[in-house]
């Protein structure tokens, strides 16, 4: 989980330079992460990664210590990168494609390749389930499922009440195993 | 308990020890009673969740914190450049009426002095015309003659 001394982010906050590049050695594995899984491909998530330090940066000094560094982070971390992919669907015409995995603007299309790409990589089969869903949902399932957050955090990191990302978590698990032929309705249930 | 009410608290995190223990008890029950939501639970956990646990952070390239220090670099550079713009502004939208005000008063002035100064100097000019006028009118007046005969011996060579 994400710590950084305190010490650094105010030594940061302060505009020292030194501090700030030691915050950016220890934190910028879990925005570069998160933004990759948020936005799909490498370049986007380097440009949310490089947006999201720049604010970092000009922000530090109005972040209260009354919330975690963590959590703070990743809600900037979250936005940045729900807003960079939502720029680029717009230009791109709703047409996101994921490194190795499938399409995002047809998720009805995704569960067989979902299937097909079981016995790939890791990697590519949780890009290709995270492709299947809506961006708030994937980051939902990012925060909570890949980096281990609470659910009282990834709250917090979404800006929203904790129902919300129970009721998101919920429907994007139950996209996650349609897409493996898992119906939640007994009388539904295909066979694989 | 139905089964579809089953997955639903399976997928709202049963798996994650989110319920309360006797509920907990009751689905872990149903579960090994109930194949279909034994295999259910077991996809979920096997193909959804553990995969998504278990996958490798990344790493940003270097080129990122590069591009980083540059980005701030070049925000404070222009930050700079617009305070310093914002200053100058700031100097001459305060001090335009001053300005103005200023420029009134000096036209004002120069206007002033301009015609005091052509005054005189046309005052100066008459009375010298009429000093030079008044002059040759007095070059014929008779009286003046018999001053002349006073004159010492050769003197009336030299007028």
């Amino acid at each position: 989980m994400l710590a950084v001394p305190e010490e650094t982010l105010k030594k940061a906050a302060a505009g020292d330079m030194e501090a700030f590049e030691e915050l950016y050695k220890l934190s910028s594995g879990y925005v570069y992460s998160v933004a990759y899984r948020v936005n799909g491909n490498p370049e986007d998530a380097e440009e949310v990664t490089q947006e999201v330090f720049v604010k970092v940066y000009r922000k530090l000094g109005t972040f209260s210590y009354r919330s975690k560094f963590s959590t703070w982070l990743y809600r900037v971390t979250v936005n940045t990168a729900i807003n960079v992919y939502r720029k680029k669907a717009r230009e791109k015409g709703r047409k996101i494609s994921f490194d190795d995995g499938v399409e995002v603007a047809d998720p009805k299309t995704s569960g067989s390749a979902l299937r097909d790409l079981e016995k790939k990589d890791s990697e590519s089969l949780v890009m290709s389930m995270l492709a299947i869903l809506p961006e708030e949902q994937r980051a939902c399932v990012i925060l909570r499922d890949i980096e281990g957050l609470k659910y009282e955090e990834v709250a917090e990191a979404m800006g929203t009440n904790l129902n919300t990302v129970r009721s998101r978590l919920n429907r994007a698990r139950a996209k996650l195993m349609a897409a493996y032929g898992k119906k939640e309705d007994e009388n539904e249930v295909p066979v694989r | 308990m139905r089964c579809r009410y089953v997955k639903k608290l399976l997928l709202s995190g049963v798996a994650e020890g989110e319920m309360a223990p006797d509920k907990t008890r009751a689905i872990a029950a149903h579960i090994e009673a109930c194949p279909e939501c034994g295999e259910y639970k077991k996809v979920l956990e096997d193909a959804v969740l553990t995969p998504l646990a278990s996958i490798e952070k990344r790493t940003p390239p270097d080129r990122v914190w590069e591009k980083i220090k540059s980005e701030i670099e070049r925000q404070d550079t222009f930050t700079a450049l617009d305070l310093f713009g914002d200053r100058i502004r700031e100097f001459f939208i305060l001090r335009k009426p001053v300005f103005a005000a200023a420029t009134a008063a000096t036209l004002l002035f120069a206007a002033l002095f301009a015609g005091l100064y052509r005054d005189v100097q046309d005052r100066q000019v008459s009375d010298f015309l009429y000093e030079e006028m008044e002059f040759f009118f007095s070059l014929g007046d008779r009286d003046w003659y018999p001053e002349r005969e006073a004159m010492m011996p050769g003197e009336e060579f030299l007028m």
